[in-house]
């Protein structure tokens, strides 16, 4: 489509209500995703989208529409003044401290993705399905690649107008193995902002997988209980992420007084020696941009430092009305959903075990690596290990089969007793929250240990 | 978009083509902390169109009108495509359902939320409340070479309602949500509900030191098993081999007294449907009968590759393939009341809600997840609220012998109406 023609067309309609906010976003996507199954390609799809969404606010209430028809916009506008209005309440805070910007951002890579021949990707991944199927022992696998581009136009009546692009790349794979009725299964995901090298050279991962895959059919169940854990970058960055990620992001809080004492700012969550940060502004990784989707321009938050609650992640609306600054965490996953407070690119900092005092003093223990999934429900949070270690006398020793841990936010932070200095980022994940799924994040920290543990049996 | 055009134009391509089109709409009205926050409409329309060219297929998808780049995109895959041996079905004659329109206005359910969160705070003050309450409509067409021309309308209403309570450093969090394809009142449904919830969870009960029988409410049950089952009942799963049921058509491996039936002609239910996203006509699906595997889920591939009929289970959305899924769910009740069943109960846990089923290895039908709302059970009474609990174990071991299935079934999300169940040889952990 026609940049200028778009951008007209929405600077015109944007012009025309008497809302206390409104805000146009309109976006093309273009993305292709391959997918090999056992032996063959299973699929290859293109997706092309246009849409947008007029978001509108009049006293405290919100009106939103969204639409794949531009030519209607200007109705698009009423109506959403028209919602705003039926939702509003004399009882509100206005937004304030909005800062308009005016920027176009494309992004430029050497090895771009988007331009990388459908040909080229097939053949690479291909290669990996063969390299997973020239070993004996397996029953099927999956291989998932995808790229995406996403280019944003971004009005509202403060002033702002915005185009700025995003890249994606994702790839996992994984492998399954059988014995009779028992089914067992071992993979990786990684991801970058568009490069497409990430996906190049995995041999080696992928024959790692296969084999752990083989070894897991193997492997003996533990049982549940409280234990010492130790985790690796991968999984602890996805526990980060769980366990004290979500509840950092302010739209949790702003309307909550008793979740507001209960995450007052200067309270202690943890140990001394942890320090926790999400910023989009740490470049290169997949939850990095320069604006979020209301056009505020990314920063980098300190949320824990020294063990203590320092920050949280806000956007324009919670940040006004908690009297405190945007962080530029406002996100959306595409335009038929409204931008709400989310993480970026999230981790703990590097503290100062080497990995010999870590594993050193346990006795009996688990290792778990690598991810399957993680949710909380802010209290409480679980998340999943894509393999796991039987730890004795401080040495890593037989797999076991993969462990489910849990946690609760106020006990789990504070029975961190290692942080190790390896810090490492997992690309690889999506994040979901409010229906919109899977957004682009990163999460990371160096190997962690944790005390008392709550770990699922099998 | 001239659907047929895209068609007719494809096949000057390819030899197969089919567009399937979805064109839906939206309006939720969204409570916060109590207090209507947002009013929101939300469009949306989208073509797939598949082609099959020197039996190898091809699909491209857009959510705007631009079928020359449809068309070349969808021709440019099927070079790469798979080989498919299967065509496009053919259309058949089935019974236009009435149309029932969503014409419940804004304004009543406006009104339904905020005599849901009134009535609510008077007993409960410190409450948090929000609140989605939802009416949608939609359209899905299928047009063929094989002559397919069919399409349905659809209608919904939902609502869905959740409260947060926090004392001190616990938090409780309950849930109540209902779906049909038309308009219903359920805010005194859901206010009795939460109610119950509430007054279950007042006080924290120790959970059992050791294993005991484990109660999942429907809705526990939802959560828990259902995944892990439609991932076995998978066509392409069996087709691969990989599913824990893949030989076993027509053994007994479950209870006998589970029957599970996915059944799109059930009217009024969320996923009523006349044919699939293939255009195979919708029929009942027999999975488990009295605990024997009977049937499983295939969309035109697996069942071709399974030399096997199609069973009318593709679903997709617009960006992705179709692949084998269900509709609506039933689960064949039992002979006892779920309050007779617990009152005769020495000693157990109710799963209601579990925070993180999904993700172990569902493939092999583990589950496993943190107990987020779930009670403790003893001689006949529900104590309190267990709390940093999780459970573990396999469908495969604990739906092979159940204590008991109760007589009364609820309705999850207007898909799934299942009855409670009690089952031993669950694994439960908790801290201290």
């Amino acid at each position: 489509m026609n940049e200028e023609k778009i951008k007209n067309q929405i600077l015109d309609a944007c012009s025309s209500s008497d809302a206390d906010f409104l805000e146009i976003r309109v976006e093309e996507t273009d993305s292709t995703r391959i997918n090999f199954k056992a032996k063959k390609l299973d699929n290859l799809i293109q997706n092309q989208g246009l849409g947008g969404n007029v978001r509108a606010l009049v006293k405290g209430g919100w009106g939103f529409v969204c639409f794949n028809d531009l030519n209607n916009l200007k109705n698009n506008v009423k109506s959403a003044v028209m919602q705003a209005k039926r939702a509003s309440s004399d009882n509100y805070i206005p937004l304030t401290g909005f800062e308009p910007v005016k920027d176009k951002i494309v992004s430029s890579f050497p090895k771009s993705a988007s331009k990388i021949k459908i040909s080229e990707k097939i053949h690479l991944l291909k290669h990996y399905n063969d390299l997973i199927w020239s070993t004996e022992g397996i029953q099927s696998s999956d291989l998932i690649y995808g790229d995406s581009v996403r280019k944003i136009f971004l009005v509202n009546s403060f002033g702002t107008e915005l185009i700025q692009d995003s890249h994606h790349v994702v790839f996992r794979a994984s492998v399954q193995a059988r014995e009779g009725g028992d089914v067992q299964q071992s993979g990786f995901s990684i991801g970058s902002l568009g490069d497409y090298s990430v996906v190049q050279g995995l041999d080696n991962q992928i024959k790692d997988t296969v084999n752990k895959a083989k070894t897991q059919l193997l492997s003996k169940p533990v049982d549940g209980g409280e234990k010492t854990v130790v985790l690796d970058p991968i999984l602890a960055g996805v526990f980060v992420h769980e366990a004290f990620g979500h509840l950092s992001e302010a739209d949790h809080v702003y309307e909550n007084d008793q979740l507001k004492e209960m995450m007052v700012l200067g309270k202690t969550f943890g140990p001394k020696n942890l320090n926790i940060i999400d910023g989009a502004q740490i470049p290169n990784l997949r939850g990095s941009f320069k604006y979020d989707d209301e056009g505020t321009p990314s920063s980098k938050t300190d949320l824990i430092r020294e063990g203590v609650l320092v920050g949280r992640l806000h956007s324009r609306e919670t940040a006004a009305i908690m009297k405190e600054k945007p962080t530029g965490n406002a996100r959306s996953i595409g335009y038929n959903f409204p931008p709400i407070v989310r993480m970026t690119n999230t981790l703990i900092e590097n503290g100062d075990s080497d990995l010999s005092d870590i594993f050193g003093d346990i006795k009996e223990g688990i290792y778990a690596k690598n991810w399957y999934g993680g949710m909380t429900s802010m209290e409480m949070f679980t998340f999943s290990s894509g393999e796991s270690y039987m730890i004795r006398n401080g040495k890593v020793e037989e797999m076991v089969r993969p462990v489910m841990l849990s946690g609760n936010v106020f006990s789990t932070l504070h029975n961190i007793d290692a942080i190790g200095k390896d810090l490492d980022m997992n690309q690889g994940g999506g994040c979901g929250k409010g229906g919109q799924m899977p957004l682009p994040v990163s999460n990371g920290s160096p190997h962690i240990r944790i005390q008392n543990c709550l770990i699922s049996g099998n | 978009m001239d659907t047929k055009k895209i068609l007719e134009d494809s096949l000057k391509r390819s030899d197969e083509a089919e567009i399937f089109t979805v064109v839906s709409e939206k309006e939720p009205v969204g409570f916060e902390a109590n207090r209507l926050k947002t009013l929101s409409k939300t469009s949306g329309q989208g073509w797939a169109l598949r082609v099959i060219k020197d039996r190898k297929i091809g699909l491209s998808t857009s959510t705007y009108p631009n079928s020359e780049t449809l068309i070349s995109r969808a021709c440019d895959a099927s070079d790469f495509g798979k080989n498919v041996e299967y065509s496009f079905p053919s259309n058949f004659s089935y019974k236009k359902n009435k149309n029932t329109e969503i014409n419940v206005p804004l304004d009543k359910m406006v009104d339904m939320g905020e005599k849901i969160i009134k009535t609510l705070l008077k007993e409960w003050p410190s409450l948090l409340l929000e609140a989605n309450i939802s009416r949608s409509s939609g359209f899905t067409e299928i047009l063929n070479s094989s002559g397919f021309n069919s399409s349905y309308e659809w209608n919904s209403f939902s609502a869905g309602v959740g409260g947060t309570l926090i004392k001190g450093e616990d938090m409780l969090f309950v849930w109540e949500s209902f779906g049909w394809s038309e308009f219903k009142d359920y805010s005194d449904v859901i206010i009795n509900s939460l109610h119950e919830q509430l007054k279950n969870a007042e006080n924290i009960s120790e959970t059992p030191n050791e294993n005991c029988p484990v109660i999942f409410t429907p809705r526990g049950f939802v959560t828990t098993f259902i995944e892990p089952l439609i991932s076995s009942f998978n066509g392409i799963n069996i087709v691969e081999g990989i599913s824990p049921i893949s030989e076993k058509m027509g053994q007994k491996i479950f209870d006998e007294n589970i029957t599970i039936v996915d059944d799109p002609t059930i009217s009024g239910a969320l996923g009523e449907r006349p044919f699939d996203d293939e255009g195979v006509p919708a029929s009942k699906n027999t999975l488990i009968q009295n605990g024997v595997i009977s049937g499983n889920l295939l969309n035109l591939e697996s069942a071709y590759k399974l030399n096997l009929q199609p069973t009318g289970s593709a679903s997709r959305s617009i960006s992705s393939p179709p692949t084998p899924s269900t509709s609506v769910i039933e689960v064949k009740p039992g002979k006892y009341l779920y309050k007779e069943l617990i009152s005769g109960l020495k000693e157990g846990i109710i799963v209601d809600q579990l925070l993180g089923a999904g993700q172990g290895n569902e493939l092999g039908g583990d589950f496993k997840g943190n107990v987020l709302l779930g009670y403790r059970v003893k001689d006949g009474k529900i104590l309190g609220r267990i709390k940093n609990t999780m459970i573990s174990g396999n469908i495969f071991d604990c739906l092979k012998n159940l204590s008991w299935i109760s007589r009364d079934t609820n309705w999850i999300y207007g898909s799934f109406n299942v009855p409670h169940i009690m089952c031993e040889n669950i694994q439960i952990a908790s801290s201290t």
